[in-house]
């Protein structure tokens, strides 16, 4: 089977696809080697040899293989090989490639993956960190519908750069939003498609977006609460590197047969001292999308008025 | 560890014995926090599923989630150190691939509480601040689910419910799982009898004295007093209160008769298994036959 090959950029990397990342714009510079690539074959049911292993997936230093009933098999390679064996729709298929996959790819990489979404401000990149439901995309939605460029949705990637400064890698220019958020925002996107056949969860291509890495200014931890108030404490770096280590690290199950821990804790560790991480209580139900994006903007504010200029020279705004 | 399932259709009494449980294990001269209760509804959290299954449920269809239960479940008796206590809602259904949704390797035990369905309508309407008659109809649903918004996201995962006779059936009817009864109404009555029953079912140290202080603990003026001094994380924002009335019996005032009859009509044979049908047919052939109905709160369209 012969299929048309697809060249994007995400996280940094250039990713040869045979299978088509939707809203992801085709990267120019298609003679170039890709450092990702992606291809369909046969994948082996299992590894010969995993460290670590659930039900769906198993890991090895330099290997992972992920199992999705009725979708497809997938096997990750040296942070450089994605095999995919399809059993499902191309549709479903990006859905876990672009997530799950791709986040096991980056962990072989030694980049750090975050369970959050990100945006610029003026003082640099502002992660969002949330578990399912906790509401990262919906506020990254409305931030940007605030002005702000968008680097990740869901899962961002933070690299330290060569003075050991965290910063976020820019990630795919979509979002993926639920019918009720989007309503809420009053957002009507020029186009989208459901993330899932009969799922009111849309992907949505989001155009104001930054795509070059950024240095880490804040981390806002969304956490549902009972009552109905927005409350942003800080935190101590003590708590902030104990969440962002067990709490908010994306598919921190992978890590351990990947050899990567070590890495990722240092990583964690320099994030945890240079950044400031805040914890917003906001009310479990209903989410108050507007209400939470006012008070992060007013912190937001209060950050940049206190904040020492900091530098955009990392990259151009995409 | 395998797992006690507090398993109930909700607002049948599961937070009650979850705290009497918690004050027991705790054995100390003050109650416990409610808002530090053993027994959480860890197995329904989208988290958990998320962080044990290694996918992600928010991009998963509620069949694909639901295939993926027994593992989760199974994942967490390998994990949770004894005692290992987790309230649950869900009925006892099979996954889409046939697989037990509550498999038998990762269960010790079924503690299932029921109550009478004329009351958990009561109860369940003012939790969810819906109206009776939706709560009524929702009850005889056999495709209900709790948490199943379908066009947003929360931090449970879909809770297939069936209705409220489908779902005491499939408990208590499935064969596999050993599986202590008891009903609400038996814990207010004696709940020294009641409680004593279910701490020696789950295997706990037998301590009499203990059990009557947690009791005392948990009685339904403190859970209350608890609740308005801190607030209760479980309780849903939008509903007054969570400890609401703590009492059998209410349904006589709050429902009426074609409310009444409508639950019997459904769950006629599951009521008279466990003694609440005869009161509901005398209401009705008595006080309840004189009594006017109020009017369906959402008329419908001629």
């Amino acid at each position: 089977m012969s299929r048309a090959l697809h060249h994007y950029a995400a996280y940094g990397l250039r990713v040869h696809s045979p299978i088509a990342l939707p809203f992801v714009p085709a990267s120019s510079g298609p003679d170039q080697a890709p450092d990702v690539a992606v291809r369909v074959g046969v994948v082996p049911a299992a590894l010969p040899a995993p460290v670590d292993k659930s039900g769906h997936w198993q890991s090895a230093p330099g290997a992972f293989l992920l199992n999705v009933d009725g979708v497809a098999r997938y096997l990750v390679t040296e942070g450089r090989d994605i095999l995919v064996e399809p059993h499902g729709s191309d549709r479903d298929v990006s859905v876990f490639l672009t997530g799950s996959v791709f986040a096991a790819l980056l962990l072989q990489r030694g980049v750090v993956t975050l369970h959050a979404s990100a945006i610029e401000t003026r003082a640099g990149a502002v992660l969002f960190l949330g578990r399912s439901g906790d509401g990262k995309s919906s506020l990254l939605a409305a931030m940007v519908q605030r002005g702000h460029a968008m680097l990740a949705d869901d899962v961002a990637g933070v690299v330290l750069d060569r003075g050991g400064r965290p910063m976020v890698l820019s990630a795919f220019p979509c979002a993926r939003l639920w019918a009720d958020v989007l309503d809420e925002l009053g957002w009507q996107p020029r186009t989208r498609r459901r993330v899932r056949k009969d799922m009111e969860k849309y992907l949505v291509p989001v155009e104001r977006f930054r795509a070059a890495p950024l240095a880490v200014r804040a981390a806002y931890m969304l956490t549902p609460s009972p009552g109905s108030g927005i409350e942003i404490e800080p935190c101590t770096r003590r708590a902030a590197f104990e969440c962002l280590l067990r709490k908010y690290t994306y598919r921190k199950g992978y890590l351990s047969g990947l050899s990567q821990r070590p890495a990722h804790f240092r990583a964690v560790a320099a994030m945890a001292r240079q950044v400031p991480v805040v914890r917003v209580k906001r009310p479990a139900h209903p989410l108050r999308i507007n209400a939470l994006a006012d008070e992060i903007e007013r912190s937001l504010c209060e950050r940049e008025c206190e904040a020492e200029p900091v530098s955009l020279a990392a990259g151009a705004s995409g | 560890m395998p797992i006690f399932w507090l398993a109930s259709y909700p607002k049948s009494g599961n937070t009650w014995l979850r705290t009497v449980l918690t004050n027991y294990l705790h054995g100390a001269g003050e109650p416990a926090s409610i808002n530090a209760l053993i027994g959480a509804a860890v197995a329904s959290l989208r988290s958990m599923f998320d962080e044990c299954i290694g996918l992600p449920s928010s991009d998963m269809t509620p069949e694909e989630i639901l295939r993926h239960r027994p593992l989760l479940h199974e994942a967490l008796a390998e994990a949770m150190p004894p005692p290992a206590f987790v309230k649950v809602h869900e009925a006892c259904v099979h996954a889409p691939s046939g697989t037990a949704l509550f498999p038998k390797t990762a269960t010790a035990g079924v503690i299932y509480l029921v109550r009478n369905p004329l009351d958990v309508a009561v109860s369940y309407a003012h939790h969810e601040q819906r109206p009776i008659d939706r709560i009524v109809k929702f009850m005889n649903d056999s495709a209900a689910g709790a948490e199943k918004a379908s066009r947003g996201i929360s931090t449970w995962l879909p809770i297939p419910l069936l209705t409220w006779s489908g779902h005491v059936s499939s408990w208590l009817d499935q064969g596999e799982l050993p599986v202590h009864v008891t009903r609400y109404e038996d814990l207010l009555a004696n709940p020294r009898a009641a409680f004593g029953a279910i701490v020696r079912f789950a295997g706990l140290d037998w301590d009499a004295a203990r059990l009557a202080q947690a009791i005392d603990h948990a009685a339904f003026p403190r859970l209350r007093a608890q609740e308005e001094e801190s607030g209760f994380d479980e309780k849903q924002p939008t509903a007054p209160s969570f400890f609401r009335a703590g009492v059998a019996g209410s349904w006589r005032t709050a429902l009426c008769p074609r409310q009444v009859r409508a639950v019997v009509d459904a769950h006629g044979p599951v009521m008279d298994r466990f003694g609440y049908l005869r009161d509901a047919e005398m209401f009705l052939a008595g006080e309840g036959a004189a009594a006017a109905c109020a009017p369906r709160s959402r008329p419908s369209r001629p």
